[in-house]
């Protein structure tokens, strides 16, 4: 039973992460290793930030909202430093196909690298809040918390980590596009969404709070997707499918 | 926040339970990280279990017939069983009930049993006759034991547990809150641990499962002393005073033995009457030897005694000068913890109506007028010796002079035979001293073959010691940590139990190099005894830790913060296993080498079935199982 479980909670949590790798990640193995790579940054992050929170836990219950504010502050400014080392990495790896006679990665390279960036930090963050907890799963002992008595603590956190591999995820793609097209108003939702969504994870602490807290999260994991997707439509999709068409895309 | 916790199981001595809880109950505090998650799902509870065993005819005790672990949500015995559930029952008492009434329930997957207050009237685990197949007499019929339930001797096919106090409340309070939640998931669970059965099936037997290496048979070592010291290289045959009595006991729980008024009490008159006889000269120029024998595996059928006598036949104590026919009269001290007014009972066969039996029940009248007790003889409606060691003498030869004293004379007065409650608080120091007095007296009398010896007056036993040694025995977790233990030996295990044990090692293997092998209460006595009788030697002794160069000394004292002295006493072990010859004794060997966790099954096979497989020789008649096997060999 222990390990059926723990395998389901598994599923619901990495399944999509899993089948986003396996489709569009692993046939481009420069794309693994940039899921690699921004892993590693987004886990640094992370870390730093729980660094310094430490000392402030275990605490009562507020301390969680300067705490969660101030990470996804860290996050947003990784990101914006993320941005710019990938266009510093981008003209290397130019000059590079330069030399070899290759064409320059275009814009459909940009939006593969940037969802393979958004796995990265996805996984980042499901390894980090996720992965330890649902260790615990494939025991034969489940857990249900006081503020929660619906849902299983493990089924919480598989959902939450799910909800925020999609958010996380999508909202690379849309950072690399906004900035590739100096959209502003694509460059604020990204930060502002993800504020929404850490502030959304945060009603769980209230009594009876996950019946709403995981909805809302997955109303904006839902509202990310949307997004993202019809901004790559646009950009992208109205196009024909010709492939050479793509390519001669030039940024 | 709420609570979902699986208790885990941990090893020996105290066999813990898995509890599993599947289900929340209400805690209060914020969980904080990932090790304290894992501690609020899992909780722990304590217990000892009731483990299978094995015999000639089938199975006893508990067990697990599944292949997984047993787990079902706990309840309380008075809801309705109508789904698979662990069951709690408040004490030993109510689980009889309980498995009056539910036993064969298929939904009873497992019990435990909580830490109950002693019933007052009286509670014992053992049949009405314990052991009654080895009685030389035809009355098996004759309840010794008014109190006995026979639980023992029951075959149960769940895991049963008794809880520690605390457990039990833990218990309590998670069979509450599932039926407060009306037994809907989630709910809280237990886990039981251990799978209590043989590792391999089909071994429903012990024959079987020896055959198959799927269990292990029961063993240890019973101590052997002399008054005084022999000369191991020049043995004197003088006629022999076997004194002797038991040091363990069973109940349904085989860890929970506490066995302080049967038998123990007996092994501290003994010990107490040989710390008196060292303190007197004489023994030399007595007519007869003493020889001081503690057995121990005589509640799992009587092995110590029946091994030591075929051993005796078979010659191997020809170098100790003890011989088949040496042996002329034999003393057996029984319980002797609760005589009232320090009066005793002398039991004895009919068949032994020799001058030599005249001569030991004279003495005991004697010894007992001179320190203010009294002895009289058993009843003569009794139909012979109550349930002893003796018995195996007796079955030797009917015509040996041999008595057992005891507490009681037509049934046993220890209301608590063979159950947990037999503590320290079924006892009196006051009785055991007077039992000790009498025994010391008797036996130099005996040997001596004079009842008015100047000697005899000065035979004092120390009352002192007596307590110390009550209270030593009686603490048992952790047990034998006392002074008077401590400057003897270090003990090894945590908790003690009289429980005899299994088979450790190849009988060739020396007990006294390999001390670990050894029960902590068995190696008390041997020490004590090698220390009592050794006799004085005019230079220092010399060091040592477990062996001596000189043959005739033995390593006496040797703890853990100072070494021991080595001493010229005939004290030795004595195996309550034998020897092989045959194939099957070896592979017997070869599997305590490999075997398969101790943990996984023990089994108990009767004597006569040990001694079948593994010594194989002559038939033995008159000791027929209850008619199902035929008779045994011996």
């Amino acid at each position: 039973m222990g390990l059926v479980s723990g395998s389901g909670y598994f599923l619901i949590a990495l399944g999509p992460a899993v089948t986003i790798f396996a489709s569009a990640i692993a046939p481009k193995p420069f794309l693994i290793l940039a899921v690699i790579a921004s892993a590693l940054v987004w886990l640094l992050s992370l870390i730093a930030a729980s660094i310094v929170w430490r000392a402030f836990l275990p605490g009562a219950d507020w301390v969680f909202l300067p705490m969660v504010v101030t990470t996804v502050a860290l996050q947003e400014v990784v990101r914006v430093l993320f941005w710019r080392y990938y266009l510093k990495l981008e003209k290397s790896l130019n000059v590079l196909a330069t030399k070899m006679r290759k064409p320059h990665l275009n814009y459909v390279d940009r939006l593969e690298i940037a969802l393979a960036s958004g796995v990265g930090h996805g996984a980042a963050h499901a390894v980090f809040f996720g992965w330890s907890v649902l260790i615990l799963a494939s025991g034969p002992a489940t857990y249900y918390t006081d503020t929660c008595k619906q849902m299983p603590y493990f089924l919480v956190t598989a959902l939450n980590t799910l909800a925020f591999f999609l958010i996380l995820t999508f909202l690379m793609v849309i950072t690399f596009n906004a900035y590739t097209k100096d959209e502003h108003s694509q460059q604020l939702f990204v930060p502002v969404m993800h504020f929404l969504a850490a502030l959304a994870s945060l009603v769980n602490l209230l009594p009876n709070g996950c019946i709403v807290g995981v909805p809302l999260v997955f109303l904006c994991a839902a509202v990310t997707m949307g997004y993202c997707g019809k901004i790559v439509w646009d950009s992208v999709g109205s196009s024909s499918l010709d492939p050479g068409d793509l390519q001669r895309r030039q940024l | 926040m709420a609570m979902a916790a699986i208790a885990r199981v941990s090893e020996l001595p105290l066999c813990l339970l898995l509890l599993c809880l599947l289900l929340p109950c209400l805690a209060h505090a914020r969980v904080n990280s990932v090790p304290e998650l894992e501690n609020r799902m899992y909780a722990t509870l304590q217990g000892s279990p009731c483990v299978r065993w094995l015999n000639l005819t089938g199975e006893l005790g508990c067990g697990n017939p599944r292949r997984t672990l047993a787990k079902a949500p706990i309840r309380t015995a008075d809801n309705a069983l109508d789904s698979p559930a662990a069951v709690l029952v408040p004490s030993e008492k109510a689980f009889r009930e309980f498995v009056d009434r539910f036993g064969d329930n298929e939904n009873v997957i497992g019990v435990l049993v909580g830490n109950g207050s002693r019933v007052a009237a009286g509670d014992s685990d053992d049949v009405q006759f314990p052991q009654s197949q080895f009685a030389p007499y035809e009355n098996r019929a004759w309840i010794w034991n008014s109190v006995g339930s026979g639980l023992m001797q029951r075959r149960f096919n769940f895991p049963v547990f008794l809880l520690s106090p605390e457990s039990t409340v833990l218990a309590q309070k998670l069979a509450s809150e599932n039926a407060d939640n009306g037994f809907k998931r989630p709910t809280n669970a237990v886990e039981f641990g251990d799978i209590m059965q043989t590792t391999k099936s089909e071994t429903y037997t012990s024959e079987s499962c020896l055959r198959d290496l799927s269990c292990l048979p029961l063993g240890g070592y019973s101590v052997m002393s002399t008054f005084p010291a022999v000369n191991v290289s020049a043995p004197v045959t003088k006629p022999v005073v076997v004194a002797m009595a038991s040091m363990d006991a069973a109940t349904f729980f085989r860890d929970v033995a506490p066995g302080a008024d049967s038998p123990m009490s007996g092994v501290l008159a003994l010990l107490a009457a040989v710390d008196a006889l060292s303190r007197i000269d004489g023994f030399n120029e007595f007519p007869k030897r003493l020889v001081v024998l503690v057995f121990t595996g005589e509640a799992r059928g009587y092995l110590g005694s029946r091994q030591f006598l075929a051993q005796l036949k078979k010659g191997n104590f020809v170098d100790y000068g003890l011989t088949t026919s040496s042996i002329k009269q034999v003393v057996e001290v029984g319980s002797v913890g609760q005589a009232s007014q320090s009066t005793f009972f002398a039991h004895k066969q009919a068949t032994a109506a020799s001058a030599s039996t005249q001569q030991i029940l004279e003495s005991l009248r004697l010894s007992a007028a001179a320190t203010s007790s009294t002895v009289k003889l058993a009843n003569a409606a009794n139909p012979g010796i109550p349930p002893s060691s003796l018995m195996t003498f007796v079955h030797n030869d009917p015509s040996v002079a041999g008595v057992v004293l005891e507490e009681f004379d037509t049934a046993f007065s220890n209301k608590f035979y063979h159950s947990q409650y037999d503590d320290k608080s079924n006892v009196n120091t006051t009785a055991i001293a007077a039992a000790a007095s009498i025994l010391a007296r008797t036996l130099v009398m005996l040997a001596s073959d004079n009842t008015d010896s100047p000697i005899l007056k000065s035979i004092q036993v120390n009352t002192s010691l007596v307590e110390e040694l009550v209270e030593c025995f009686s603490t048992t977790s952790p047990g034998m940590r006392c002074r008077l233990v401590e400057s003897l030996m270090t003990a090894s295990q945590d908790s003690v139990s009289r429980y005899v044990g299994v088979f450790q090692a190849d009988p060739s293997v020396l007990p006294n190099s390999t001390p670990e092998i050894i029960s902590d209460t068995t190696r008390f006595v041997w020490n004590f005894l090698a220390d009592r009788t050794s006799l004085q030697r005019e230079n220092l002794p010399a060091n040592c830790t477990s062996v001596c160069k000189n043959p005739e000394e033995v390593c006496v004292g040797a703890t853990k913060s100072q070494q021991g002295q080595c001493r010229a006493s005939a004290t030795r072990y004595v195996n309550i296993a034998t020897e092989s010859e045959s194939d099957l004794g070896s592979k017997c060997i070869r599997l305590t080498f490999f075997l398969l966790c101790y943990q996984i099954c023990t089994c108990i096979f009767s004597s006569i079935t040990i001694e079948r497989i593994l010594v194989g020789t002559t038939p033995y008649r008159g000791w027929g199982q209850d008619g199902s096997s035929g008779p045994s060999v011996y």
